[in-house]
């Protein structure tokens, strides 16, 4: 029969053993951070436009941007129920800063197979740099509840193929 | 304020006589249940809607998709769950110290409670807070709904300070003796329960209340998610740690075996206060606005729960190891079929149980800020939870009412198998509704939609057909095992009395330490040093208090920058009805 000192010895033990499993842990996720397998965890900046003025902002013109220096930035809008624009076309393998913004209550978009999943709070806006690499349609939907017609708020991410001419807006 | 109670002498045959705070908490288990019953109703339409299958057209008493998963989500996780740990956690102290609480109090606190929830009740049915259990600004309800989910939590922290109240009254008269396990963790609980509801009460009392009534024209959304979400990450403990209790105080008494560590049940509660809180922001990786630091500082932390987590699993397979051998098992894992599988409330508990071993390694890949991207907002969200909360929790209630319905009414339990049935079923309805949405989420399904309708899920759709079906069928097998429970249930209630004498006994169970200690021969030292090395750790882990206030300022170190921020910086925007 076991006694209390012996099951207690063992439980300091398990206690260390998952000590060290939490640091493993915790060093895992950060090196997964660093190496940027997720993208705009350090860096990016999050800013703050008025939802009620977009008069003046690149949200005004929603769409691809491409800036003198040859950047790309994609301003996407969020209002309850549609993205504008509904369809985004990227170029494949150019790197492409999103800046996405809900203008009326909090809506959510998840860009599958692009690690992006962000949460759109009324002004706070998201800045994301992404290089989309394979060329294809990509389909999904807002991804948090914002009203009747959350079901239908769908975004279409285009990534096209690099040789083809690049959409502009 | 408490009374100590006579020592019982002859069984008395009216029920409430002895023990009238029977009845206060047979009304919070009762009342609990019977909102559940309602919220769970609800769950196979959602089940079958990601099967393709929509009945929501045509139904008569529902709006919309939203309107019945407010229902559900606030019923079963919000009203459900805090009625039935107020009883749970007022009544087991009480009568582990052997002190009366005081009924004016506790039935205070049951009529707040039940105020709010009929409020609140009254918005969500007429379609006025199809706002989902989060109910984030700007989208806005109506002021009922607040001001009774304000009554909920204040109701429960009257029981609360009930239980705090009386464990320092009995400390007070018992300065040099470590308070009861049951006792102790329960307070533990409570006192982690005042500390994570601040958020919740700031939020809904000083912005959404005043902004619902028309008295202020905005709300910070971003503020109010991150109030939302310090409660919102605790409330799971609020909601688990009732269950801990459960198996580390009462299931080896319930397998035949005895309290494999108190130390260490002890050392796990006062990880649990300390660590509970200052982790919310676990579930804003998603959001901007938010410093990346703070993210993933309190990331840190949060893989630091798991430490108590893992020392519970430890100690409560010690204590079944320890009833079944008692039992005559042996073996490497022979023993573990000389366990009471008869026994309908070990076989919930046990169940539920294993089901929280995948449920918390779900809950690391969540915590993972590079992980919880891929899953964040998605199907395996709410998979996730039902094998948490709706079933690590909810089927060890189950367990719990097994034995507990029977001794507060003096009813025997209705029909064993029935019990076990449901038990089993709900086990196996929920691995199977997991599995498929967690494996939806991994797709990329999206959660709280209606999914029937749904405009954008592109190909995700062909590649879920194998997981969505899954969702649909585990909706069917727990629509009858939650049949069979409340039939049990109910049945007992209804059911014929026994005589005092045969009473079902609340199964306190004993510890390894102090059964050792007993069995010292009597002329031997009465405290070895080891015993005295033990009692002197139990000792300090019976300051609670200071406990708590740790667990504040480690708050306040979390927070407190990023609370700052926002309250200097406001950015309130107006409310909307979208629904
Ligand atoms: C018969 C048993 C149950 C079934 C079939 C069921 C089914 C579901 C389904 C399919 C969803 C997903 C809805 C969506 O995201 O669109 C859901 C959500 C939810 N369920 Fe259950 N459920 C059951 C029992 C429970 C229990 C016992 C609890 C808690 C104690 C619970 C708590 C919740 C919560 C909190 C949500 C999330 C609501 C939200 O996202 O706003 N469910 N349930
Ligand atoms: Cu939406
Ligand atoms: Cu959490």
């Amino acid at each position: 029969m076991l006694d209390h000192r012996t099951i207690e010895r063992y439980e300091l033990g398990w206690l260390v053993v998952s000590v060290v499993l939490v640091v493993m842990l915790f060093a895992g996720v950060l090196g997964s951070m660093i190496s940027e397998t997720v993208p705009g965890f350090f860096g990016a900046r999050s800013s703050y436009v008025d939802p009620a003025h977009l008069t003046g902002t690149p949200f005004a013109t929603p769409g691809l941007h491409r800036n003198a220096d040859g950047t790309l930035d994609a301003y996407i809008v969020a209002r309850a129920f549609a993205f504008q624009p509904s369809t985004l076309r990227v170029p494949a393998g150019q790197r492409v800063t999103l800046h996405l913004l809900s203008v009326d209550v909090i809506h959510g978009l998840m860009l599958e197979q692009g690690n992006v999943n962000v949460e759109l709070i009324p002004g706070q806006v998201a800045n994301l740099p992404r290089t989309f690499t394979r060329p294809g349609t990509y389909t999904t939907e807002c991804n948090e509840y914002c009203g009747s017609g959350h079901q239908t708020m769908a975004f279409h991410l285009v990534v096209e193929p690099p040789t083809q001419p690049e959409a502009t807006k | 304020m408490t009374t100590t109670l006579p020592p019982r002498s002859v069984p008395d045959e009216r029920v409430y006589a002895l023990n009238p705070e029977k009845k206060v908490t047979l009304y919070f288990l009762v009342t609990g249940l019977v909102f559940l019953m309602v919220g769970v109703a609800i769950g196979p339409l959602q089940a079958l809607n990601y099967a393709g299958i929509d009945v929501y057209r045509s139904l008569p008493f529902l709006k919309s998709y939203y309107q019945g998963l407010s229902l559900h989500g606030v019923l079963n996780a919000l009203v459900f769950t805090t009625y039935f740990i107020s009883g749970l956690l007022l009544y087991l102290p009480c009568r582990e110290l052997g002190v009366r609480p005081n009924l004016k109090m506790s039935w205070a606190g049951y009529w707040i409670m039940t105020v709010g929830v009929l409020m609140a009740a009254v918005a969500v049915l007429g379609n006025n807070a199809t706002l989902l259990y989060t109910f984030y600004p700007p989208l806005q309800g109506s002021p009922l709904f607040y001001i009774g989910a304000a009554l909920l939590v204040v109701g429960s922290l009257v029981i609360g300070a009930q239980v705090v109240t009386i464990w320092t009254v009995w400390k007070r008269r018992h300065p040099r003796e470590v308070t009861p396990l049951v006792t102790f963790m329960s307070v533990a609980t409570w006192l982690m329960w005042f500390v994570a509801s601040l958020g919740l009460v700031v939020e809904v009392v000083f912005l959404l209340i005043p902004w619902s009534l028309g008295l202020t024209r905005g709300v910070d959304p971003l503020l109010a998610r991150t109030l939302f979400w310090y409660t919102g990450h605790p409330i799971v403990y609020f909601w688990l740690l009732p269950a801990y209790v459960s198996w580390y105080g009462l299931l080896p008494r319930s397998a035949g075996g005895v309290i494999a560590s108190q130390t260490m049940a002890r050392l796990a509660f006062v990880l649990f206060l300390l660590l509970s809180t200052p982790v919310g922001l676990h579930h804003q990786f998603a959001d901007p606005g938010i410093g990346m630091g703070w993210k993933v500082l309190q990331m840190l932390l949060t893989f630091l729960v798991v430490i108590p987590s893992l020392l519970t699993a430890f100690s409560v397979g010690a204590s079944l190891e320890l009833g079944a051998r008692a039992r005559g098992g042996g073996g490497w894992s022979g023993w573990i079929r000389h366990l009471p599988w008869r026994d309908p409330v070990f076989v919930a508990q046990a169940l539920a149980m294993i089901t929280f071993i995948p449920g918390g390694a779900g809950g690391i890949v969540n915590a993972s800020v590079a992980l919880d991207a891929a899953v964040h907002n998605t199907a395996w969200i709410p998979g996730h939870f039902h094998i948490t909360v709706g079933t690590a929790t909810t089927l060890t209630f189950f367990g719990v009412t097994f034995w507990l319905l029977p001794h507060l009414t003096r009813k025997p339990l209705a029909s064993r198998r029935m019990a076990l049935w449901a038990s089993w079923l709900w086990f196996w309805g929920m691995a199977l509704f997991a599995v498929g949405m967690h494996w939806e989420g991994l797709i990329g399904i999206p959660r709280r939609t209606y999914l029937a309708t749904a405009t954008g899920l592109g190909d995700m759709l062909a590649r879920a057909h194998i997981p969505m079906a899954l969702t649909g069928i585990s909706g069917l097998v727990l629509t009858v095992a939650a049949v069979l429970y409340f039939t049990v249930t109910f049945r007992t209630l209804f059911g014929p009395r026994v005589t005092a004498a045969q009473e079902t006994p609340i199964p306190f169970s004993d510890s390894l330490e102090d059964a050792e200690h007993r069995a010292l021969p009597a002329g031997a030292a009465t405290v070895s040093p080891a015993g005295a090395r033990i009692h002197g750790a139990q000792l300090v882990l019976d300051r609670l208090w200071v406990f708590t206030a740790l667990a504040l300022l480690l708050v306040v170190i979390m927070y407190g920058p990023t609370l700052i921020g926002m309250l200097l910086n406001p950015h309130p925007v107006p409310g909307l009805r979208l629904w």
